[in-house]
């Protein structure tokens, strides 16, 4: 039985890797929720969100959370031409050409990734990657803090975006019914590449992260991807609330595991309780019935 | 948060009555919305996607040809430097038997050839040896070659491709030897690709060498009669982690943990450091075995707080390890002394980590900062060529390539028995160190501690090559 302070820093750090989790898995739940496709290429706009933040800090000495902004703006202009070029005009033809094309994104962009940046390991460094205090004698990482703040931002943000905003109502309808959008007048290609574009940025903050707490190489972004397809699947595919407390859940109960059963069971734990979660309710924690 | 269309925030479908096909949700709709919109936008649509496929497909052929990922087999200088003659090339004290002077550009060719991992997950090795035999045999080019049958030839390489597969590599010498009629083989490093391709020879009664093979695993396969490895031995590298730092054992509390992770040399790693531990009278606190890729080390870094062990010996891979230290800088726990296993060989370690990477320690085999003949020459040419950092395998496969060219030279014909005579008869000091062949065909590099000080790897043991002083405790 693990001690009141291991337990408390399990529990930490498990919120703080939820909060990584469910911003990682944010843009996979846009594109299934509105498009209806897997992005199989969404792992690697996090490594390239990685590499952007990694460069300019190291051209320009930018601070990596600053970075994440010109990160997301960088990759969603990567993200839109290849929705608009290579995903849209096969839309039509059901689900496995659009998933294929993914998939060729995906080794495109990972052997361009060793192209031109070497199969290297590479890491972000930030003073307050490594900062922490205490809190009645448990040790607070503040990486943990800024990981759980980062992610409920973004997801605020989005949630906002899709509520309050004219891009929301188009997206919201575009999802609903698209052919009955389509005749209100809503541009549901445009639509789509727009939520591509906004999924991509959103996984290339999540990447920034993954090299601040981690490190990230060419090929490191299948990892994330898998990550992201449990959280999606445990939260609900299409909700940004079950996509929050799948990852939060996901990263609470792994963390918690590994303190009462060691690490090497951190994610045979958190597996076996996502499949007892989908045993139970096949449509995900905040999923409907049918939606699958 | 909610769900779209009841005023709350969801993205996917409100039921079964609004299932749509794909076709509908992005494909005939969208296409009569477009229509609307008039030729002109579906035109500069297709031109964009074409544009855009033709660029993908196009950066596609470049990767592939450039990072030679899929080559089966080569007879060109895959990854190999270029011939200069500005380049100092790593001398040997062995007398090499070569002639002086430039080859006649119609000297016949002597052929040798190589066995390496240019693709798969051994791939980085692969790349290390090409580019290291590649450049000892341009430089022994350079020098006139070798004299064989009293004439000058031209040393050429044949290069297969094992794919990372020791059922390849065997294929591969086989064919070396039978079709190409190599006169002798370099083999990969790592023994699961390395003891198959050495077996092949063996069987063809070819000689062969290699490097990169732990001696204890090259030694159980067989008693060898004309395959020779040259190397460091498990057990060398387990007691440097301790003799290392048994100078500084009295300011620390006498204990260490293990950690290793669940990769198949993880229990082997562990069992060597158990007994060496037992050896320098070390307190030995084993943990549980890990998952390769882990992300979140709190629960490990928990239990080593617990273990209180002043000394902390992990192996596991490169990202593994950055993420490990980075955490275990952020919940302010600190060993005095740490030694990271496998994965903190790299440079791209200590440039991911910064200052943080000081004072960890590792195990290895070469640098260029050795006071071997050759080695800070080869060292600044393969950053000079290449522009990343170096890999400890660089200087013993450049060696291999030499001892090979030497016996060659010395046995002055391409017959087999000959050749294997003279390899068997080194004795010199090469860029990786002192090389002489025991009966049972192989040399034993010395193993290496290096601690990781201001971004660079200094070695702090054995004391008779050390470049710097032990940092204790960690900073």
């Amino acid at each position: 039985m693990p001690s009141g302070d291991a337990l408390a820093s399990a529990l930490i750090s498990g919120l703080g890797m939820g909060g990584l989790f469910a911003l990682t898995a944010l843009g996979l739940s846009l594109v299934f929720g509105v498009m209806r496709l897997i992005n199989l290429a969404h792992g690697e706009f996090m490594v390239l969100g990685g590499y952007v933040a990694f460069f300019l800090g190291r051209e320009l000495g930018a601070d990596p959370l600053l970075a994440a902004v010109a990160a997301a703006l960088v990759v969603a202009g990567v993200a839109y031409p290849i929705q608009r070029s290579l995903l849209s005009p096969v839309m039509s033809r059901g689900a496995g050409a659009p998933l294929l094309i993914t998939f060729g994104v995906s080794v495109v962009l990972q052997n361009l990734f060793i192209l031109f940046f070497y199969p290297e390991v590479r890491s972000l460094r930030a003073g307050y990657a490594q900062a922490n205090f205490e809190v009645l004698g448990v040790t607070v990482p503040w990486i943990y803090l800024i990981s759980l703040a980062v992610g409920v931002v973004v997801l605020g943000v989005v949630h906002l975006a899709i509520t309050r905003t004219t891009f929301g109502k188009s997206l919201r309808a575009s999802a609903e019914d698209p052919a009955a959008a389509a005749v209100l007048g809503v541009n549901v290609r445009a639509v789509h590449a727009l939520t591509y574009a906004a999924a991509a940025a959103a996984a290339a903050v999540g990447g920034v992260l993954v090299g601040i707490m981690f490190s990230f190489s060419p090929t490191s972004g299948t990892t994330w991807l898998i990550t992201g397809f449990a959280v999606v699947v445990l939260g609900g595919a299409g909700s940004i609330k079950g996509t929050l407390i799948g990852g939060l859940a996901l990263g609470v109960i792994e963390s918690l595991g590994a303190a009462f059963v060691g690490d090497g069971w951190r994610a045979f734990i958190g597996y076996v309780i996502f499949l007892i979660v989908l045993s139970v309710r096949p449509q995900g924690l905040f999923g409907r019935k049918g939606s699958y | 948060m909610g769900e779209f269309g009841r005023g709350h925030l969801r993205i996917g479908r409100l039921g079964t009555q609004h299932t749509m096909t794909n076709a509908a949700v992005s494909g005939s709709v969208p296409r009569c919305v477009s229509a609307r919109k008039g030729r002109g936008t579906m035109g500069s649509s297709r031109k964009l996607m074409v544009a855009t496929l033709v660029g993908l497909l196009t950066l596609v052929v470049a990767a592939t040809f450039v990072t030679g990922c899929g080559e089966s087999q080569s007879t060109t200088t895959t990854g190999a430097p270029s011939s200069s003659t500005e380049t100092t090339s790593a001398q040997s004290t062995e007398t090499s038997g070569a002639p002086s002077g430039e080859l006649p550009a119609d000297a016949p060719e002597l052929l040798i050839g190589v066995d390496a991992s240019l693709s798969s997950f051994l791939a980085p090795f692969g790349a290390y040896q090409t580019w290291a035999q590649q450049a000892a045999v341009d430089d022994r080019n350079a020098a006139g070659g070798i004299v064989v049958d009293g004439k000058a030839h031209r040393v050429k390489l044949v290069i297969y491709d094992d794919k990372s597969d020791g059922n390849v590599a065997a294929t591969n010498v086989d064919t070396l030897i039978t079709k190409d009629k190599v006169v002798a083989v370099l083999g990969p490093i790592v023994p699961t690709v390395g003891n198959p391709a050495a077996l092949a020879a063996e069987r063809r009664g070819i000689p062969y060498l290699q490097t990169g093979n732990p001696l204890e695993v090259f030694r159980e396969v067989t008693e060898w009669q004309w395959a020779f490895t040259f190397f460091v031995q498990l057990v060398d590298g387990s007691d440097t982690v301790f003799a290392s730092v048994d100078e500084v054992k009295a300011q620390t509390n006498g204990r260490v943990a293990l950690c290793v992770d669940n990769s198949p040399d993880g229990p082997g790693q562990l069992a060597g450091w158990k007994a060496m531990a037992e050896k320098y009278g070390w307190e030995a606190v084993e943990m549980p075995a890990f998952p390769m890729g882990t992300t979140d080390f709190g629960s490990l870094i928990s239990s080593l707080k617990s273990a209180n062990c002043d000394f902390v010996c992990v192996m596991a891979d490169t990202p593994d390890l950055i993420a490990l230290r980075k955490q275990m800088d952020a919940a302010g726990y600190k060993p005095k002394i740490l030694q990271f296993a496998r994965g903190a060989q790299v440079q791209q370690f200590a440039d991911a980590l910064g200052s943080l990477a000081d004072g960890v320690m590792h195990f290895s085999y070469w640098s260029p900062d050795l006071p071997y003949p050759g080695a800070a020459e080869l060292g600044k040419r393969y950053q000079e060529s290449v522009g990343q950092s170096i890999g400890q395998i660089v200087g013993p496969e450049y060696a291999a390539a030499q001892i090979l060219m030497d016996a060659i030279a010395k046995a002055g014909t391409t017959d087999p028995a000959a050749i294997r005579d003279a390899i068997a008869a080194t004795d010199g000091t090469y860029v990786c160190g002192p090389v002489k062949f025991a009966e049972d065909h192989t040399s034993v590099m010395p193993s290496l501690q290096f601690q990781w000080q201001g971004g660079k790897a200094v070695i702090v043991w054995t004391k008779d090559v050390a470049n710097g002083s032990l940092l204790f405790p960690l900073p």
